[in-house]
């Protein structure tokens, strides 16, 4: 077990490394950060002035490995653009971006577990129907177009919620909507699916002989069996959801992650993208990890594999 | 010496596809959309390029001020709308095919060497897919557009090379319990290339799992698209690609609707189309769900 | 789904009436929405550079002279009065009385330490052009310094009434920028209260802010600013009362807002203008811009009056010189003209050897939407455009590295009304002259030092002749912002692109 997770650990890292290695290549292309830091309307003068001075003509590689060796100890430098700090930068947004993740995620789960449950119960009938369009209508949604849409409704005509900034609960109304609806499919179908491989399981058969009523049956038996994997994909379903926060939070004026990375992936900001980037790669692997390693615990075939 | 695993033949998957409602109604959407896209010459009223700044935004059908010249009302430039959303269906499909088509090639051949080989030539592909997989594949294209500067073909190279995962992990699984079956073993017992137990003897079974993932990856690469040119890193100007359209008529939202809503609905019903039907597929064939 | 959206459609028309439900006149507070152009970066605009934070910039500080708006005169501030001493000193008397935010008073090491510290070779300031003039300042006594330039600078008394704000010197030695930033200390008509960084800032009127200065006292108390990107969002919040006013709106925007009751909304031409630079200097390997008739012929095939009255609402003006007009010395007499002439363009072509048209790579800042009209000009004359509309640093970067045969850009002189602002920047030499001419380097030598402002008008006209008659560039039209309003705020807009927000008050 030990080598399996010391295996395990050594892949994640080395992982986190050429992911880091290969955006801090490609966000070095993407632009003269020089000219980022610069600024529009600074004469080309400015420019090199900049350049010489954060020692962007060196090699790549040099710069990288200076930037790893601090990264290591926490500090991930300065944004070029905004002169802050990017750990404080990041600290002060994160918390916007994974509320409004969480809450995206709590929202989905909320439709998506009565639901599919529900669905489940009766394959084929009314509430499995409209389960299935909902998921179909869910995954073809365009999820900025959505939010647009949701802010003509609920923000102009009916006037019901604020439509940007962060200042109350009721300003992440609309885009936990829209970035719910991104996450509801996956769990509608897991949901769905689980339930239905639980209730034509022995154990439930039994509880059903033995008398147990219906929603018994299926809250305390099928919704354990859809448990783990419904925490598993929520929690990868949270990564993803950051693609979907950058529309979002660029359409809702929230300033969270989403709407920094696309700020500076625009702005060349070097640091900042290579921060985001790393923060997002730590948090799969290790999600991955932790499944794996639970996994592994649970079927001792796939440790062998390794 | 080939056997295939699914006893799929042609001519009873067909009466099995024309008794599946959704298949055959998306199916036809999807086929209706196929052929506006290549006959787009033909049935567009207008050059979907061609600007006329004195008929700029005029309103659809059914609204006040409406140019009969115009069913569905001009853009800021005063090109017409039904053109260039009939053109768009062009962008979107042709994005849609060729980004499944790279992502196809590159997932498959992933998944069929990790799924055969196993062992070393796994461990190292499955770190591989498992580093794909860490990447912000949105930010990741974001940064990729701006090097290679925003355009058609760098937004399908783009996509191309980052939505192979699902491909490699579905064809590796698929691979592999192919690989463990009677007629594979009698090959290799029998001295054949890895190559030709490949190309010939796994590759045609597990085809069917690479058409169902490609029809539903083909989904996402279109929505994709679309939201990377609505922020201005996919499709430039003057293409007619409907995110970029969405893009550039936001700030009309409240005043000329319809130009957010029309090019939503075309996306949404293309995307709709092709997911019900790569369902409808998925099921039919029997293929192995892709989560 | 059709049902859903037709519903949504009728709604949306209904809602066409703007509220001042949460007004804002009741608790007497002014909510601006801004951000359009990239949120503001650092309060401290030495170092930060954005348009908004020059708005910003004076609302809560103050500059050493003012320039008035409607005359062009300029008016002491902090200064009381000033003379050149020789011609590289600028000795300037100080006004006594005025305070800091925290209670410092003003006075010359202020302006000392301010100058001193932004001119220096690595103050990290943005623009170096802004500061570079400076070679250094001294302190006279308690209340006179002296401004020594590097070389004899006439528009000194521009770039002062300019982004060059005094700051609090015991203040930001201890704080920095960065603290600066967080907890802006100035002299101006408004006091900071709270500063979320890209998110939020709120400030109070300054009840001590009647000194004389020719900016007037804050008329309404309290101000909200917030960040907010997007166009249509500001629309929204706009129409249902989360902010007043905005400064962001596209000029179809503008059209349509003026029609919502409640609301009022108008175009205002800037001192921003738009051109499309030709590589004369044969920095890319494109020959066809190198022959003058090319440049020429691109120049007639574009019909800058058709772009300005459909695109911009028939706010700009179609421009003829690399300047702005209303900058000084920006003379439109001695530009060569180029009135849109598609045969004589297709003529000029084919006399150049391009009679089956000609291929052009384009480079534009991303939101360039000028470049789609332009580039169906171009196309009419056989020109075929292939646009590459990049962010700007990218942009930058393909123009810089010589990549770029022709790019459309804009630029904002920095708000100076001085034709050097724009023309000296692009034409003096160095990297970013494009067309590398000899004498109108020389001719621009001259009148970025000499006093004498007639010698200056004429060796500036000279430049631009040759300019326009070498057709280096492509000049298209001024810039344009649109701004709107709730009907209750008295608001002007004004050419320099800097709304004056503590002179708006309620109606």
């Amino acid at each position: 077990m030990t080598s399996f997770i010391i295996k395990r650990l050594a892949s994640a890292v080395l992982t986190i490394l050429v992911v880091s290695a290969l955006t801090f290549s490609l966000a070095f292309l993407a632009g003269d950060p020089a000219i980022a830091i610069a600024g529009k309307d600074s004469s080309a003068a400015d420019i090199a002035r900049v350049r010489e001075y954060y020692g962007f003509d060196r090699p790549v590689v040099i710069q990288y490995g200076e930037w790893l060796a601090k990264a290591l100890t926490g500090d991930f430098g300065r944004s070029f653009h905004y002169q802050q700090s990017v750990a404080d930068m990041l600290a002060s947004r994160l918390p916007i971006t994974f509320g409004l993740g969480v809450a995206a995620i709590i929202f989905a789960l909320a439709i998506a577990v009565p639901l599919g449950v529900a669905a489940a119960a009766k394959p084929g009938g009314l509430i499995d129907r409209f389960a299935l369009g909902l998921s179909v209508l869910g995954q073809a949604m365009p999820t900025f177009w959505l939010a647009l849409l949701l802010v003509v409704l609920f923000g102009l005509t009916l006037r019901w919620l604020p439509i940007s900034g962060n200042a109350t609960w009721q300003h992440f109304v609309m885009p936990t909507i829209a970035l719910g609806t991104f996450a509801l499919p996956a769990l509608l179908r897991i949901t769905r699916a689980g339930t239905l491989d639980a209730l034509r399981s022995d154990y439930v058969r039994t509880a059903r002989a033995k008398g147990l009523g219906a929603g018994k049956v299926l809250f305390r038996h099928a919704l354990r069996n859809v448990m783990i994997p419904l925490v598993s994909i929520s929690a990868v379903q949270l990564g993803a959801l950051l693609a979907g926060s950058i529309v979002i939070e660029q359409i809702f004026a929230l300033q969270g992650i989403g709407a920094l990375s696309y700020d500076a992936t625009l702005r060349a900001d070097l640091p900042v993208v290579q921060a985001i980037t790393l923060i997002v790669a730590v948090f799969y692997v290790l999600l991955t990890l932790v499944a794996d390693i639970v996994n592994a615990i649970l079927d001792p075939r796939i440790r062998e594999s390794w | 010496m080939a056997k295939p695993v699914q006893s799929n033949t042609g001519s009873g998957l067909l009466r099995r596809l024309a008794s599946n409602a959704p298949v055959l109604i998306s199916g036809s959407i999807l086929l209706a959309l196929v052929v506006i896209a290549v006959a787009a010459p033909l049935l567009a009223p207008y050059d979907p390029y061609a600007q006329d700044l004195s008929r700029r935004l005029l309103p659809p059908i059914g609204y006040a001020g409406h140019d009969p010249a115009h069913f569905l009302g001009t853009d800021g430039f005063g090109r017409d709308y039904l053109s260039r959303l009939i053109y768009g269906t062009r962008i979107s499909l042709l994005i849609g095919f060729s980004v499944v088509l790279i992502a196809g090639f590159i997932g498959t051949t992933i998944g069929l060497l990790a799924g055969y080989f196993g062992g070393k030539v796994d461990q190292v592909l499955m770190f591989v897919i498992n580093t794909r997989l860490a990447m912000p594949v949105f930010l990741a294209a974001m940064a990729v557009v701006v090097v290679f500067g925003a355009s058609l073909t760098a937004t399908v190279l783009t996509l191309g090379f980052f939505l192979w995962d699902r491909f490699a992990v579905v064809i590796r699984s698929t691979t592999q319990q192919v690989a463990a079956q009677d007629f594979v073993l009698a090959a290799r017992s029998a001295g054949f290339s890895n190559t030709r137990i490949l190309t010939r003897e796994i590759l045609p079974n597990v085809l069917s799992s690479v058409v169902v993932i490609a029809t539903l990856e083909m989904g996402s690469a279109i929505l994709l698209e679309a939201a990377l040119s609505f922020l201005g890193f996919g499709v430039q100007e003057p293409t007619p690609s409907w995110g970029l359209m969405l893009s550039q008529a936001r700030e009309q939202l409240f005043f000329d609707a319809w130009l957010i809503y029309l090019p939503g609905l075309a996306l949404l019903s293309l995307v709709l189309a092709v997911n019900i039907f790569g369902d409808g597929l998925r099921d039919l064939l029997g293929a192995r769900d892709r989560t | 789904m059709f049902r859903i959206s037709s519903l949504i459609a009728g709604a949306s028309l209904l809602a066409l009436t703007a509220t001042s439900a949460f007004a804002d006149k009741n608790d007497d507070t002014l909510r601006i929405g801004w951000g359009g152009d990239g949120v503001m970066i650092n309060a401290d605009n030495y170092l930060g550079g954005t348009r908004t934070g020059i708005w910003f910039t004076k609302m809560v500080w103050d500059t050493l002279i003012e320039r008035d708006n409607a005359t062009g005169e300029y008016k002491g501030s902090l200064a009381t009065a000033w003379q050149w001493v020789d011609d590289k000193t600028l000795e300037l008397k100080l006004r006594e009385g005025v305070s800091f935010h925290n209670g410092a008073e003003f006075g010359a090491d202020d302006v000392v330490f301010t100058y001193n510290t932004m001119s220096a070779e690595n103050s990290g300031a943005r623009f170096r052009a802004i500061v570079d003039w400076i070679d250094h300042v001294e302190k006279v006594d308690a209340m006179t310094v002296r401004i020594h330039t590097k070389e004899p600078f006439p528009q000194a008394l521009e770039f002062l009434s300019g982004p060059m704000p005094i700051y609090p010197h015991k203040y930001y030695a201890q704080v920095g920028s960065v603290g600066m930033s967080n907890k802006p200390v100035g002299t101006g008509p408004y006091k900071v209260v709270e500063m979320k960084p890209g998110e939020q800032y709120t400030l109070v009127r300054n009840d001590d802010y009647d000194w004389g200065s020719p900016k007037s006292k804050a008329k309404i108390t309290n101000v909200i600013i917030r960040e907010i990107p997007d166009a249509q969002t500001q629309v929204a919040e706009l129409m249902s009362g989360g902010i007043d006013v905005t400064a962001d709106m596209s000029p179809d925007l503008v059209t349509r807002l003026a029609g919502v009751p409640g609301l009022e909304a108008k175009m205002s031409e800037t001192l921003r203008i738009f051109i499309i630079g030709l590589d004369a200097a044969k920095r890319a390997n494109n020959p066809a811009v190198n022959d003058v008739r090319v440049r020429q012929a691109l120049n007639y095939a574009i019909d800058r009056d058709g772009i300005v009255k459909n695109l911009m609402a028939g706010a700009a003006r179609t421009l003829s010189t690399p300047c702005h007009p209303l900058q000084f010395g920006c003379s439109e007499e001695a530009a060569v003209k180029y009135p849109y002439d598609p045969e004589k363009a297709k003529a000029l072509l084919a006399e150049a050897g391009f009679a089956d048209g000609l291929d052009l790579t384009m480079y534009a800042e991303a939101p360039a939407k000028e470049a789609e009209a332009i580039m169906g000009n171009l196309a009419a004359v056989g020109v075929r455009v292939s646009l590459n509309r990049v962010p700007y640093e990218a942009y930058r970067d393909a123009q810089i590295s010589g990549k770029a045969p022709a790019f459309l850009f804009n630029w904002g002189s920095y708000s100076l009304a001085d034709a050097s602002a724009s023309i000296s920047f692009f034409f003096k030499g160095g990297e970013d002259d494009f067309a590398q001419d000899k004498d109108v380097i020389e001719w621009l030598k001259t009148g970025d030092s000499v006093t004498d402002p007639a010698k200056r008008k004429e060796v500036y006209a000279s430049a631009i002749g040759r300019i326009t008659k070498e057709a280096y560039w492509i000049p298209l039209f001024s810039g344009v912002r649109g701004y709107a309003w709730d009907a209750d705020l008295d608001f002007t807009p004004y050419a320099d692109e800097i709304p004056r927000f503590y002179e708006y008050s309620w109606k």
